[in-house]
C-alpha cells in the first residue's frame, strides 16, 4: 500500500516509474520490428555504441546537463549504426560480424575515455559511469519529460509510417519496386531505434538496453500472429517491466534499474514461452496430442470399416486386440475407444467393437473428404 | 487495344558484378508489349540476376534499362516484382489478405493508409488466384503453392503493366501449375507483359511464346519458334544440354 502511496506522492518515484514506463512503450514497439528485420542485435551495438557520445560530450563541455550529453550519445549512436551499415553493405562481413566489431570499438573506446576523466583531478565527473548500468533513482522531472517527448515523436511516427515499416520488413525489395527509397525507411528506423535507446541510457544504461528492445517483442510473439497486436503488446510488456523493475530498484536503493528491469522481463518472456497463446510450448502440445487423438479416431473408425467389410457376415463386433493390430498399440486406445462409444459411432460388446449407422457415415464423409483433397 | 506492340522492356550494354566477377555482361535484349516471356538458361546463369537488376534492386556496373521507353523511376507503377517465395520470412505475423493488400501500397504513396477500396481490391485478386477461403490465414500456414498465389495476388492488387516474376513454377504441385498458368494467360489477355524466370525447359514451348536465353551473356532473345533452338540451347547450356535433349524433343514434338 505504501508503495501505492509513494507512487502517487513521492517526488523521486513517481519520475521513475513514468520514466521507465515511458520509455518500455517506445522500445518495445520499435524492438519488434528490430527482431522482425532479423536485427535483433543491433540495438545492442547502438547502446554500445553511444557511450564514448556521453564521455566526449562532457569532456569538451565540462558539463552534466543530460540533455548535452544524451546528444553526444545520440550522435555517437548514429555514427556507430552508420558504420555497421557501411560495413556490412562495402565488405564482405556479415551483420552479426559488424555489430560485434563496432560494438566492441565504440564500447571500448569509451570505457577509455571514462578511466581518462576519472583521473582527472576535478571531482565534478563522478556519476558518468552510472551510463553502463542505468540508475533510474537519479532523474527528475526534466529528464522525464525529455523522455515522454522523445517517445511520443516515436510513436507517432511508428503509426504513421506502419504501412511503409511492415512491408519492407517482410518484403524490402518488393517495398522498393513499388517506389518506397530504401534508405529513406532504414534512415527512419535507424533513427527511431537511436533515439529509443538514448532515452533509456540514464536509466536503464548502456549494457542491458537492448534487453527492453528484443525481450518483449520475443515475448509479444507468443500471443499472436498479428504484427499490430504485436507491436502493441510488446510495447506493454515494456512498459510494464520498466516501470515494476524501476520500481523494485528504487525502494531497494542499493540495487542498479537495468537488472531488475531485465529479470522482470525474464519473467514475461518464460511466461509468453510456455503459455503464449499462438506459439506457446504448452498449447502447442495440447494441439498436437489433440491432432494426434483426432488422427487415431479416424484410423480406429477406418480399422473397424475394413475388418467389416473383410468379413462375409456383417455385424461382428471385433476385439480391442483386434483393432490394436491394425491402428497400432496405443497408450490412449482405451480411452478414444471409450469416447466413441459415447458419441454413438461405434458399439460396444464386453471388450469388442463394431461402427454403427453413425460411424459408417461418418466413414463414408471421409472418403469423400479424401478425394476432395486429392484434387 | 488495337495499337502496333511496343517495346515494353529494353536493356542495354547490362553489366553487373559482384566482387569483381562479373555475374551479367554487356546484356542486350528487347521484350515486345504483350508476351509471356521465359529467361532460360543454366544454374549461375544470371536469371535472377538480371530481373532484379532491371528494377534495380542489385547494383548494376553499367547499361540502362527502360520500361516503355522510360527510367524505372517514372514507371513505378507500372511495373510489378514477384519475388522467389524463398526470399521472404514466412513466419512474419500477418495474413494472406493483408500481404495481397501491400500489393496496394506503391498506389497510396508514404503515409497514407489503406482503406475499404483497397481491401476489397485485394479480395478480388484472392477470388482470382482461388484464395478467398484463405483470407484471414496467416501465412505460415501456407503450402508452397499458396505461398505462390499470394504473390501473385498482391502484384494483381499493382495493376502493373509489366510483370517480373522469379520462379513462379517453382516448388508448386501441377495443379497448382496449372492455376497460376491460367492466371497469366488472363493477364496476357488484358494485355500485360510478363517476364518469367523459367527452370524447367519442358514446358517453355507450351507455356511462353518469347524467350531469352541467358548465361551471363545474352544467348539468344526473341520469338519461342526462332530462339528456342537445339542449336541456341547448346550454346547457353555448353554441352549440358545434350543429356537433357531426348527428354526435350519428345515433349516439344
Amino acid at each position: 500500500m505504501s508503495l501505492l502511496y509513494d507512487l502517487f506522492f513521492d517526488y523521486t518515484l513517481r519520475n521513475v516509474a513514468l520514466g521507465t514506463l515511458l520509455l518500455g512503450l517506445g522500445s518495445g514497439a520499435i524492438g519488434s520490428f528490430m527482431t522482425l528485420r532479423g536485427e535483433s542485435l543491433i540495438g545492442d551495438a547502438i547502446a554500445h555504441a553511444t557511450l564514448p557520445g556521453v564521455v566526449l560530450a562532457y569532456l569538451l563541455t565540462s558539463t552534466k546537463d543530460p540533455l548535452l550529453l544524451l546528444s553526444g550519445a545520440a550522435i555517437a549512436g548514429i555514427l556507430g549504426i552508420g558504420a555497421i551499415m557501411g560495413l556490412t553493405r562495402t565488405t564482405k562481413i556479415d551483420s552479426d560480424g559488424a555489430n560485434g566489431i563496432i560494438l566492441s570499438i565504440f564500447f571500448g573506446f569509451g570505457l577509455l575515455l571514462l578511466t581518462y576523466i576519472q583521473k582527472l583531478p576535478d571531482a565534478s565527473q563522478a556519476g558518468l559511469d552510472r551510463f553502463i548500468f542505468g540508475q533510474a533513482a537519479t532523474i527528475v522531472a526534466s529528464d522525464v519529460a525529455l523522455i515522454a517527448i522523445v517517445q511520443g515523436v516515436v510513436l507517432l511516427t511508428l503509426i504513421l509510417f506502419f504501412k511503409e515499416l511492415k512491408s519492407s520488413t517482410f518484403d524490402p525489395q518488393s517495398t522498393t519496386v513499388m517506389g518506397f527509397n530504401r534508405k529513406i525507411i532504414d534512415a527512419i528506423f535507424a533513427t527511431l531505434l537511436v533515439a529509443v535507446i538514448v532515452t533509456g541510457l540514464q536509466t536503464v544504461g548502456v549494457i542491458l538496453i537492448s534487453a527492453l528492445l528484443v525481450t518483449p517483442a520475443a515475448a509479444a510473439r507468443q500471443w499472436t500472429h498479428s504484427l499490430k497486436t504485436m507491436v502493441i503488446l510488446s510495447s506493454l510488456f515494456s512498459g510494464i517491466s520498466g516501470m515494476v523493475g524501476s520500481l523494485i530498484s528504487a525502494t531497494e536503493m542499493n540495487l542498479p534499474t537495468g537488472p531488475i528491469i531485465v529479470l522482470v522481463l525474464t519473467a514475461i518472456v518464460v511466461i509468453s514461452l510456455l503459455f503464449g497463446s499462438r506459439r506457446g510450448l504448452v498449447i502447442k502440445k495440447v494441439s498436437q496430442y489433440r491432432r494426434q487423438g483426432h488422427f487415431d479416431e479416424r484410423r480406429i473408425l477406418l480399422a473397424l470399416d475394413e475388418l467389416s467389410r473383410s468379413h462375409d457376415q456383417r455385424g461382428l463386433y471385433h476385439s480391442h486386440h483386434t483393432i490394436s493390430l491394425l491402428v497400432g498399440e496405443r497408450h490412449s486406445m482405451r480411452r478414444l475407444l471409450a469416447k466413441l462409444v459415447k458419441e454413438g459411432a461405434i458399439l460396444k460388446e464386453g471388450d469388442a467393437y463394431l461402427l454403427s449407422k453413425q460411424g459408417e457415415a461418418t466413414v463414408a464423409s471421409l472418403a469423400l473428404e479424401e478425394v476432395h483433397h486429392d484434387r | 487495344m488495337n495499337h502496333e506492340p511496343q517495346i515494353a522492356i529494353e536493356v542495354e550494354d547490362l553489366t553487373v558484378a559482384y566482387h569483381h566477377n562479373p555475374v551479367l555482361w554487356d546484356i542486350d535484349l528487347s521484350i515486345p508489349e504483350g508476351v509471356i516471356s521465359a529467361i532460360v538458361g543454366p544454374n549461375g546463369a544470371g536469371k535472377s540476376t538480371l530481373i532484379k537488376a532491371m528494377l534495380r534492386l542489385v547494383p548494376i556496373s553499367s547499361g540502362t534499362v527502360t520500361f516503355f521507353g522510360r527510367p524505372l523511376d517514372e514507371m513505378r507503377r507500372s511495373v510489378a516484382y514477384v519475388p522467389q517465395r524463398s526470399e521472404v520470412d514466412w513466419d512474419f505475423p500477418t495474413t494472406v489478405h493483408d500481404v495481397v493488400m501491400m500489393g496496394s501500397y506503391g498506389a497510396l504513396g508514404w503515409i497514407r493508409k489503406p482503406g475499404r477500396r483497397e481491401r476489397e481490391k485485394a479480395m478480388s485478386a484472392l477470388e482470382k488466384v482461388g484464395m478467398v477461403e484463405f483470407a484471414n490465414r496467416q501465412i505460415s500456414e501456407l503450402s508452397g503453392g499458396q505461398q505462390q498465389r499470394t504473390f501473385i495476388a498482391r502484384a494483381l492488387v499493382q495493376d502493373a503493366n509489366i510483370l517480373l516474376m522469379d520462379e513462379p513454377f517453382a516448388g508448386v504441385d501441377a495443379a497448382t501449375e496449372q492455376a497460376i498458368l491460367a492466371v497469366l494467360r488472363d493477364l496476357q489477355q488484358a494485355g500485360k507483359t510478363l517476364v518469367i524466370v523459367h527452370h524447367d525447359l519442358l514446358t517453355v514451348k507450351s507455356y511462353f511464346d518469347h524467350v531469352i536465353l541467358l548465361n551471363v551473356h545474352t544467348i539468344a532473345d526473341g520469338p519461342i519458334e526462332r530462339t528456342f533452338t537445339e542449336e541456341n540451347l547448346e550454346r547457353a547450356y555448353k554441352g549440358k544440354f545434350s543429356a537433357m535433349k531426348g527428354r526435350i524433343d519428345e515433349s516439344v514434338v
